[in-house]
């Protein structure tokens, strides 16, 4: 994981100087930041690029992709952005983001149960299926010949009439490698199992209430003996991936579900540490493709589309990555995907 | 001014691993303060870039690529745009200019029209924008001259004479050489030690603009490494607004992430105006170097000084004193401070600090900047007719 230590750990403790100090020695925020910002609010200061203001002039670009957006409820909860890629009722959106009892709220304004029909786990999208009854809400447009260049303008429609954020095409579109997935425990070698000798702050393990002294008894249906074998079957699986744990807790059996995170994401979860991302996505790496763009994104507005200046939608929000990345996979491997999702479900059926 | 070396202090010694753990430079040793105004004077100048304010001449010629020492000259405001820029129908080049110095576009066709020159604007950009690795250490920088110039952080660049790697946008590395820095504002200065294809041969560099008459709404556009050089992605482009400027810094609302540090801030004609510093935790706090601040301090730089404290890292020790008295009689002593843990008491006048005499408190204000945070030092005072010594360890500012 050299490649994690080298990309990564320049900011994790913190990616100005100022803050890596302010870390290194416990003082919560540096004098020079504070006072940055004290003298930054009595100069003169302009409306940011997301403002308002500035998104007024792209209400005609997202005017016809919004029709074509949803928002995706978990549980009553938003959890992210959805896109309908048929108008007979399917909808493209984040696979991680997904849980419990699925609902599309559309740009009509109903609000519709929904049910995965498939997934992709490499690109992490999920299908699902909507019943539209006789009032179908239009498919999205795609746009896969013309990939946006360095400085394109691209805006996230969602289901109000201005985007909920623009930013422009900032890096190469590449493959993004997979972080490694940490639980956040330490072990120790115990008669049955391992057994958890410290909770990391931040981590899935302390979020999901695993305990010090928790005998690790399985993950998933695996058999766990040994340290060793634990860190094998997390090795299986990518930050943010949900893992069963079958724990002994004194004389009890319990089973556990804990979110794998990255370092970084482990880092900036923990209170004690300052972050400087904001809210990224629990799964944001490791992508087969994808375009970087620089867009400031709230994780649970992954999951729609990206447009172009011409309104066609040239890419789908997959994450929230760090503090000045915003990956979308492109459209010309969207296309190819959703169609696959479809002819996956059909045999599914058919069988 | 002298050069102090103090020998390596604990608290300085633990500041600089947790540096280098999280991959950035220690920038606390061996200060070269100099309270003079005047400038050194330049070395003798064959191909060396100056960088002075704009006199009243004609606007140099960006295609003139003989002579480095002229091109680095900053532009005469406004440069007139190259003839062949595109425009989108129906915006002039006046409306385009207009929103870029800092108003906001309000239709798709101004947008078309800032797209156009975005992506234009960001090829020019990426190829002055190089990684910069020294030891551990990871930042970005800009070329700014054909013989190899390169603006950087203070806090990137370290120390003056150390070895540098250059990573060029196609992934070529060169040998490099750090030279000197303010680090009252975080600017530094790196020059490529030789071009590999031969003297004579000119790096493709960008002209350097100016910060002061910078608005804010001011479009900019950000180029560097976040993370670090990627062999896969190569540098990263981000388009913002100058939110707000002053002296000392600009801040953007173009995201950063360490490994920028050090890396270039540009106008919407492709000239640079600041160098990536430090952020917040605010997304819209991102902090630039002034390009002004390099002008000034330029001589003093590529002469491989080293002088002032990064902002919030300056050196205290904790006492209040009258600037109008006759001495260095303390008013107060802050509860906790280096003074308090060495027993200094309101009334005691200092006579002396680290072998240098203080004659009233002003004298005492610049001694004590001319030493770093963790440096241990002898003070002698005056207390009640009798002379004492104290020793303590210098602070840092809060």
């Amino acid at each position: 994981m050299r490649r994690l230590s080298f990309a990564r750990h320049p900011w994790l403790a913190g990616a100005m100087l100022a803050l890596t100090l302010a870390g290194a020695i416990s003082v919560p925020q540096s004098a020079w930041a504070q006072r940055s910002r004290q003298s930054l609010y009595r100069l003169n200061y302009a409306a940011p690029r997301n403002d308002e203001v500035v998104r007024r002039a792209f209400r005609e670009v997202v005017a016809e992709p919004s029709r074509s957006m949803v928002r995706v409820l978990c549980d009553n909860r938003s959890s992210a952005l959805g896109v309908v890629v048929d108008s007979t009722g399917y909808v493209l959106t984040k696979n991680s983001q997904i849980h419990g009892e699925i609902q599309c709220h559309l740009s009509d304004n109903r609000r519709l149960p929904a049910e995965v029909v498939a997934v992709d786990a490499d690109f992490d999208v999920t299908l699902l299926k909507v019943d539209f009854g006789d009032r179908p809400l239009p498919a999205i447009r795609w746009n896969t010949s013309t990939q946006p260049t360095l400085g394109a303008w691209l805006a996230t429609p969602s289901l109000s009439a201005l985007p909920v954020s623009v930013g422009v095409v900032s890096a190469q579109t590449r493959r993004i490698q997979s972080g490694r997935g940490l639980l956040g425990i330490m072990m120790g070698a115990g008669e049955i199992g391992p057994f958890v000798e410290k909770v990391i702050p931040g981590s899935g393990a302390e979020q999901a209430g695993l305990r010090v002294a928790d005998v690790i008894l399985r993950v998933g249906e695996r058999q766990i003996r040994t340290p060793d074998a634990l860190q094998d079957a997390i090795r299986d699986f990518k930050p943010g991936d949900r893992l069963t744990l079958t724990v002994q807790r004194g004389d009890n059996q319990m089973d556990i579900t804990a979110v794998l995170r990255t370092l970084n994401q482990i880092q900036s979860h923990g209170e004690s540490t300052v972050s400087v991302d904001g809210p990224i996505s629990e799964r944001s790496t490791g992508f087969p493709l994808a375009m970087q763009h620089d867009s400031v994104l709230d994780p649970a507005d992954c999951g729609g589309v990206i447009v172009n200046l011409s309104g066609e939608a040239v890419g789908l929000n997959i994450a929230r990555a760090d503090r000045v990345s915003t990956y979308a996979i492109p459209a010309s491997a969207v296309v190819p995907l959703i169609a696959r999702l479809k002819s996956g479900t059909l045999a599914a059926a058919g069988s | 001014m002298k050069q102090r070396r103090q020998p390596d202090h604990p608290v300085r010694r633990s500041l600089r691993s947790a540096l280098f753990m999280s991959c950035w430079l220690a920038v606390l040793s061996c200060p070269l303060f100099a309270a003079a105004q005047a400038p050194a004077l330049p070395r003798p100048a064959i191909g060396r870039p100056t960088l002075q304010k704009p006199a009243a001449q004609a606007p140099s010629s960006p295609a003139s690529t003989t002579n480095p020492a002229t091109r680095l000259q900053p532009p005469a405001v406004p440069t007139p745009p190259a003839q062949s820029e595109p425009i989108q129908p129906g915006i002039s080049r006046e409306r385009l200019t207009a929103i870029f110095s800092g108003e906001v576009p309000t239709s798709v066709a101004e947008l078309r029209a800032m797209e156009v020159k975005q992506q234009a604007l960001i090829q020019q950009a990426l190829a002055s924008t190089v990684a910069v690795q020294i030891g551990p250490a990871h930042g970005s920088g800009v070329l700014v001259s054909g013989d190899g110039y390169v603006l950087t952080a203070s806090h990137v660049a370290g120390e003056p004479g150390r070895k540098a790697t250059i990573v060029m946008p196609d992934g070529r590395r060169v040998k490099a050489t750090t030279l000197g820095m303010n680090r009252n504002i975080d600017a530094g200065v790196i020059k490529i030690d030789s071009h590999p294809d031969g003297e004579g041969a000119v790096w493709t560099h960008a002209p350097i603009g100016q910060s002061g008459s910078l608005k804010v709404g001011a479009w900019c556009l950000a180029t560097g490494h976040p993370g670090g050089w990627q062999t896969d992605r190569g540098p990263v482009a981000r388009v913002g607004r100058v939110l707000s400027n002053s002296d000392t810094v600009i801040v953007t609302d173009c995201t950063l992430l360490g490994g920028d540090s050090g890396g270039p801030l540009f106008d919407m004609e492709g000239r640079v105006i600041g160098i990536h510093s430090r952020i917040t935790n605010e997304l819209t706090e991102n902090m630039h170097v002034p390009i002004d601040g390099y002008r000034e301090s330029w001589k003093r730089m590529v002469a491989s000084e080293k002088w002032g404290h990064l902002p919030g890292f300056g050196p205290v020790i904790g006492v209040q004193g009258d600037p109008n008295a006759a001495s260095a009689i303390v008013t107060g002593v802050v509860p906790g401070s280096p003074a308090a843990k060495a027993g200094i008491r309101v009334n005691d006048v200092v006579v002396d600090f680290d072998g240098a005499a203080v004659a009233d408190f002003e004298s005492l204000r610049s001694q004590v900047w001319l030493h770093d945070p963790g440096d241990r030092v002898t003070v002698r005072l005056r207390r009640e007719g009798e002379m004492l010594e104290v020793s303590l360890v210098v602070g840092r500012q809060r």
